[in-house]
């Protein structure tokens, strides 16, 4: 049986003890990969089938064994990060797709609301949050792809370049672009008024 | 270096990595606060919402059931294939000449056939030798 307390396995773990380990390494991503893929392609399904091909996929690999792991974490996330790509490019020619439904969106960011004094200031910031992720529909796949990484993941750009295998100064330039593109919701997001207002 | 505060927009820049730097931050008390407050600001927008322990327990088995498969990576082109090799035969099927149609057969009535079946079989003479005897035959 499989333990949720499985910790993270340790950067420059080689294939063998990946694959030997490989039930407890996925305990410890999984959650961080569904929700990597969850913010991408902003449906739960496709979300789920996305995260599943992506161990699926590392685990060929590793069984290959035909390259060494160094960073176990960043690699699942390359992998993860390509076929969400693989799959918002193919959503070019699904235009019957529908949009993603209300609770998808409330699941990607929405939490539980709690009892505390700031209860109000987390439901607000996740009205706010879920705007912002359904604002990402505006941004090309390697945008979202960095906007992502970014914002959610808080990846250094030198880190992003290295996962989406470009060079920092094309990362910076869909950076920029993505920031144009969410300005509105940007601006909101970390607008002090806006907060202090609903206090008053 | 940056005159007075940095702008909404260069705040929102800096957070994401492409701001500017200029070591405004370093001389700026109120704009270092401003953008500290932001970073919290962030973090708590981008923090990670709870996912079912079941949702994630069922995708964990969904994965192992799909790890014990057989790699069938190949088997999606199967189709494709399939329908390739329909349409290659339909190709060489319609470039394939047309069959010879047989010439239609001279159409002959029953009381024709009869006749000159009784005709042949009345006559003591071979039905070759008719063109001879008409050499010698007089006008």
């Amino acid at each position: 049986m499989m333990g949720e307390m499985a910790e993270p396995m340790a950067a420059g773990a080689g294939a063998a003890a990946l694959l030997r380990d490989f039930s407890s390494w996925m305990i410890s991503e999984q959650k961080r990969v569904y929700l990597l893929c969850q913010r991408m392609l902003q449906d739960r399904e496709d979300a789920d089938s996305a995260t599943q091909d992506a161990f699926l996929k590392a685990y060929q690999h590793i069984r290959r064994g035909s390259q060494e792991i160094d960073d176990p974490a960043k690699w699942i996330t390359r992998i993860a990060v390509n076929v969400c790509l693989d799959r918002l490019r193919s959503r070019k020619w699904q235009f019957w797709r529908k949009r993603p439904a209300p609770e998808d969106e409330t699941l990607i960011i929405g939490g539980a609301p709690e009892s505390r004094p700031d209860a109000e200031d987390r439901i607000f910031a996740s009205e706010i949050g879920q705007r912002l992720t359904a604002a990402l529909d505006r941004l090309s796949a390697r945008q979202r792809a960095v906007f992502t990484l970014r914002h959610f993941e808080d990846r250094s750009l030198e880190e992003i370049g290295s996962i989406l295998d470009l060079d920092v100064g094309t990362v910076k330039a869909h950076m920029f672009r993505a920031i144009q593109k969410l300005r509105e919701e940007l601006r909101d997001v970390y607008a002090y008024r806006t907060l202090e207002g609903r206090k008053s | 270096m940056t005159r007075g505060h940095w702008t909404e927009q260069q705040f929102i820049d800096s957070l994401y990595g492409v701001g500017p730097e200029d070591g405004h931050l370093n001389a700026c008390a109120e704009c270092r606060a401003r953008h500290e407050s932001m970073i919290a600001r962030k973090r708590q927008i981008a923090s990670e919402p709870e996912i079912p322990f079941e949702f994630l327990a069922a995708q964990r088995r969904a994965i192992h059931r799909r790890l014990d498969q057989p790699d069938r990576r190949n088997a999606r082109f199967l189709p494709v294939l399939a329908a390739s090799l329909v349409l290659v035969a339909g190709f060489f099927a319609m470039k394939q000449p047309p069959a010879p149609t047989p010439a239609p057969k001279a159409q002959v009535s029953d009381t024709q056939l009869f006749a000159d079946i009784y005709a042949l079989e009345q006559s003591s003479e071979p039905r070759a030798a008719g063109p001879v005897r008409a050499l010698f035959e007089e006008n």
